[in-house]
């Protein structure tokens, strides 16, 4: 069942109008730029919270599906099924958040407001497409602002962080490009990149061997082993909004890739896939938490903890359905990357380092803002009452009722990267405080003080109330009859 | 009768309401007066234990047996992420004792904290310890189980790391939130997996609660924890390890009977427990560290009776054990906090000190031997015939006796330090002692015989069991008259402490092995991953190469595009012109 909503292209292109009015801005208006911005995150925002209400329990909720290219078989197909719509929130919010936690006094807060913008048009276009070309062009449009936030960043042999990620993408895009025309030729004429009915068409013969091409892009935008390189380096030397943005929205956005492509085109093929694909996750998950281990830099620790959270996100990828518990823990690894990267960026700033082992006395400085950090921490540990507890709970269940090695193994990496960012919360918190070390400048700034507070409120909320982040089909049914029986028309 | 019964129902208040206070308190107790914030502290754990009490009267006159399941309407809520919450009898004698230990160790932490900065913080903090405790003995789906197991966790941890004594360190409760997570994580896979797997369930079970309890070989968090202020050693081991361990392992003793062998394991677990506790106890370092491997001994006590089957005799002897150790810690804590005040000047008269140490003693000798022993002996009807009655006969006579000298022989020194701060005569010290021994020991004994008679068959298991308690208990009385009479600066004897010493030293090095070894392992390949297949294959080898290979396509490009090359190639093509054409012809 599909219903029809012109508001699914407004959830895309609003970010890109915004975008454009940024770079009309006069170069020197910061406050002008943050404002945009920030009008532009809340208002698609708000799309988001009116689609909510109005996705049909089961199916598509379409916005535009008209032919564009007819002698390719390229069309403009625009829609919204559940787990995208779950995944354009975490977009949305994100954003919101890491546009409202910038600096004022960045100097270049017009770039940034511009490149923010036209990432999240382009992961709003990644979640919204079902032609696969128009999927693959906002694919590749989504990492180009990061390629330009990151600017000189740190450099490692000579090789920049920007060039790596770079590198890594293009390399494995590639495969995605070659994949795809494997698909449509071998789907037969008229050629056609649109999803549903190359799924039709392939319903019989599947993808055979053409899966594996697929395979590697998405898996490097979701940092499994041994394509995650990218992302701990690239988290160190971007700004903090850009770090929110990518571990908190792009990374969970290479899983979503992966099943609305994959499952999408091939069903069969796909849970084909799922023995390797499962024991992939669990590598990465392990690998991720002993990585973790070792580090003393405050945010590659974190990099490499979401790196095992990421490991059993594809374990979960591995068997999911539309309503799985997959979503859920996706959704709990944005909001928890955002908050934690938020935190940390904000007193390596003040601390004017890195290393955990300069920090430490917050609890007696900042009790307030260390205290709301906490939520975001008990999430990536998995501590019941959170959004992550529900994630991790919900993907093991799943996976232990078929390969119960995997989940105890997969357990052990996720609950030994948690583990380390709980002794790292601990040591940034406990200690002595030393005022001269930090910066004298007030920090941490009220907005984001309270853009951490909204987000430890969700994560919090969720745990408590796990329909809050289900998928959409219980709550819009129970919400479209609260609206009944108040009469207001749908 | 009907206010009994409505305290039963309202069986959420018990955690809600001392929550809700310990917010109040951490967000706006700086700015409240010092009466207001002891009032809002005392309330919120007064509640519950006011409500306990209340309710308890309709399950022990009332004829209660439990209250309905209340079930938490949420999104979502349903199935496996359903809470679930209910109150019995086994649940309200454990809230009330809970809340009873709480409010010991929030009387001293008012006392002893009254002029340091932030306290506010800190007493929400014993708050919320409380509060989780109730949650999760007010728990009935495994979730909301879950919920408290880990929040008592939490809250020990941040109680325990409060008052950071080491400086940049931030080293206390650490390894306690390490062990409890992981503690936590064998309960959520024990949840998913203990249809399908019963055994590996039953196991996860066990090392749970002994992780919790402390038994060896999980017993590495105890000597950093004892490094904690007082009032939170007294409430973590007390209330958060001992009463929630032994809760858990009771309200799951069904899951854990199937399997015929863990009874074994438990008595294993129990006995090790209690001798490494015991010996541990001897070794030289602070008085809080002896205590707190009192409370492992305790603990591997409990494990054992409740292997021999007796789940009443557990949670009598938990009732009399929790808080005469509990009290102990506290009352010497108090006189520890004097002693080491700066602002105290020599000659003052030691009355607040005096108070605790005086409480301390009434503790160590009016609860131990009233509950504790009369409820071991009833306990050791309970073990199997034979061998196994003797080892439990051990088990407990060691304890006792052990717990009896290093209580006497703490008090014992510490009075003998006050007496010196105070430049009074030493015998002093020893004559109060002697003196609260006399007074204390007749009337106890006295009302223990009277007891027996009206009670004998109900609570103490009859004359046998009452013998046995008796007998126990003059063990715990001469082992507290020999510590308190060689107690002073070597109140541990020479040579035996030496053979004692490395007997407990070779058990903290199995706790330690447990503790480092799998950290040290794991960092290894953590190292590994990180810079041989990270930086190495992957960076290195992979990306620089690919790297390397465009930078120098991109460098040939520059090269041919700046025109030599092109002249190069012109002259390159001419000569192979000529050349084919010379062959040619």
């Amino acid at each position: 069942m599909a219903e029809h909503d012109l508001t699914v292209i407004m959830l895309v292109a609003v970010p890109v109008l915004g975008a454009l009015f940024t770079s009309l801005c006069p170069a020197q208006s910061r406050r002008a730029a943050r404002l945009i911005g920030l009008l532009s995150s809340l208002t698609t925002l708000g799309i988001w919270v009116y689609l909510r209400l109005v996705l049909p329990p089961r199916g598509l909720l379409i916005g535009i599906h008209a032919t564009w290219v007819e002698s390719l078989g390229v069309s403009c197909f625009l829609a919204l099924d559940a787990p995208g719509l779950l995944l354009a929130g975490l977009v949305a919010v994100v954003v919101t958040a890491a546009m409202a936690a910038t600096r004022r006094q960045d100097e270049d807060a017009r770039r940034s407001v511009l490149l923010l913008l036209l990432a999240e048009g382009g992961m709003l276009g990644v979640v919204t497409a079902w032609d696969l070309l128009l999927f693959v062009i906002f694919w590749e449009v989504t990492l180009v602002p990061f390629f330009f936030l990151m600017g000189p960043g740190p450099e490692r042999r000579n090789v920049s962080a920007a060039t790596r990620l770079l590198v890594t993408s293009v390399s494995s895009s590639v495969l995605l490009w070659v994949g795809i025309m494997v698909v449509v030729v071998q789907a037969g004429r008229p050629f056609t990149f649109d999803l549903q009915v190359l799924g039709q068409r392939l319903a019989g013969t599947g993808l055979a061997g053409w899966a594996w091409l697929f395979v590697p892009a998405f898996l490097m935008r979701l940092a499994v082993v041994p394509l995650h390189t990218w992302l701990p380096v690239a988290v160190a030397g971007v700004p903090t909004s850009a770090a929110m943005l990518l571990v908190g929205a792009v990374v969970p956005l290479g899983g979503y890739g992966l099943w609305h492509v994959l499952h999408g085109l091939s069903p069969m093929h796909y849970f084909e896939l799922a023995p390797w694909l499962t024991w992939l996750g669990v590598i990465t998950a392990l690998a991720g938490g002993m990585a973790a281990l070792v580090q003393r830099d405050l945010k590659r620790l974190l990099a490499y903890a979401f790196i095992s959270q990421s490991g059993l996100i594809l374990c979960g990828l591995a068997t999911a359905t539309a309503h799985s518990a997959v979503w859920p823990l996706l959704l709990s690894m944005g909001l928890t990357a955002s908050g934690l990267f938020l935190f940390s960026g904000v007193i390596c700033a003040a601390r004017g380092s890195q290393r955990i082992l300069d920090m430490g006395g917050l609890w007696r400085s900042h009790p307030f803002f260390s205290g709301l950090a906490f939520a975001a921490v008990a999430s990536v540990a998995a501590i019941p009452g959170t959004l992550g507890f529900v994630g991790v709970v919900g993907v093991l269940q799943e996976l232990s009722g078929k390969v119960l090695l995997a989940a105890c193994l997969a357990a052990a990496g996720v609950v030994m990267a948690g583990m380390v960012v709980l002794w790292a919360y601990r040591f940034v918190l406990g200690g002595s405080h030393i005022p001269a070390v930090w910066s004298h400048q007030r920090w941490p700034l009220r907005r984001q003080v309270v853009v951490l507070f909204v987000l430890a409120v969700l994560l919090l909320a969720s745990g408590v109330m796990p329909g809050l982040a289900a998928a959409p089909a219980a709550v819009s049914a129970r919400v479209a009859t609260l609206v009944g029986q108040a009469g207001a028309p749908r | 009768m009907v206010f009994a019964q409505n305290m039963a129902q309202w069986h959420l208040l018990m955690w809600v309401v001392p929550a809700l206070l310990a917010v109040l308190c951490s967000a706006v107790g700086k700015h409240l007066s010092r009466p207001v914030l002891l009032a809002l502290c005392l309330s919120g754990v007064s509640w519950p234990l006011l409500q306990a009490l209340s309710a308890g009267v309709w399950f022990l006159w009332g004829g209660g047996q439990a209250t309905p399941p209340l079930t938490l309407d949420v999104p979502g809520g349903q199935g496996l992420f359903a809470l679930v919450f209910a109150l019995d009898g086994m649940s309200n004698w454990a809230v009330a004792l809970a809340s009873a230990l709480s409010l010991l160790a929030l009387v001293q932490a008012l006392d002893i904290t009254r002029f340091w900065i932030g306290r506010h913080r800190y007493y929400a903090l014993v708050l919320l310890v409380g509060a989780s405790a109730n949650l999760l003995f007010t728990a009935r789906s495994m979730l909301a189980v879950l919920f408290g197991w880990e929040a008592v966790a939490l809250a020990g941890t941040f109680a325990a790391g409060f008052w950071e004594p080491e400086e940049g360190r931030a080293r206390t409760g650490l390894r306690w939130l390490v062990f409890q997570h992981i503690g936590t994580v064998c309960l959520v896979v024990v949840w998913l997996v203990h249809e399908a797997a019963p055994l590996l369930a039953a196991i996860l079970l066990v090392c749970a609660c002994a992780i919790r309890l402390g038994l060896p070989p999980f017993h590495g968090w105890v000597p950093e924890h004892s490094r904690s202020p007082s009032s939170a050693l007294a409430l973590v081991h007390s209330v958060a390890s001992l009463l929630a361990g032994i809760y858990l392992l009771q309200k799951s003793w069904s899951l854990l009977v199937p399997v015929s062998w863990i009874v074994h394991l438990l008595y294993a677990l129990g006995g090790a427990a209690v001798l490494a506790g015991v010996l541990a106890a001897w070794l030289p370092g602070r008085p809080a560290t002896a205590l707190a491997w009192l409370f492992v001994a305790a603990g591997g006590l409990l494990t054992m009776v409740q292997a021999a089957g007796d789940a009443a005799a557990v949670r009598l002897l938990l009732t009399g054990l929790a808080p005469a150790l509990a009290g102990a810690v506290l009352s010497l804590g108090g006189v520890v906090d004097w002693l080491e005040s700066r602002d105290v000047p020599r000659g003052t008269p030691p009355g607040r000190a005096l108070v605790w140490l005086v409480a301390a003693l009434a503790g160590s000798l009016a609860i131990f031997p009233a509950i504790s022993a009369l409820a071991l002996g009833r306990a050791l009807l309970a073990f199997p015939a034979g061998t196994m009655t003797w080892v439990g006969v051990a088990a407990a006579g060691l304890f006792l006796v052990a717990a009896g000298r290093v209580l006497a022989g703490l008090a014992g020194t510490l009075a003998a330090d006050l007496a010196q701060r105070n430049r009074a005569p030493a015998r002093h010290g020893g004559l109060l002692g002697a003196g609260w021994l006399a007074a204390g020991a007749g009337p106890l004994l006295g009302l223990a015989l009277l007891v027996s008679h009206s009670f004998s068959g109900q609570i103490f298991g009859g004359g046998k069991g009452l013998a046995w308690g008796v007998a126990l208990g003059a063990g715990l009385v001469l082992g507290w008259l020999s510590g308190w009479f060689s107690s002073g600066p070597s109140w541990k004897p020479a040579m035996a402490g030496r053979l004692v010493g490395r007997a407990a030293s070779s058990g903290l090095v199995l706790g330690e092995l447990v503790v480092r070894l799998p950290v040290v392992l794991l960092r290894m390949v953590g190292v590994l991953v990180w810079r041989l297949v990270g930086d190495f294959l992957l960076d290195t080898v992979l990306v620089g190469t690919a790297v390397g290979t465009i930078e120098g396509v991109g460098a040939v490009t520059r090269l041919i595009q700046n025109g030599r090359v092109q002249r190069y190639a012109f002259v390159l093509l001419v000569l192979v012109l000529v050349l084919v054409m010379v062959l040619r012809g």
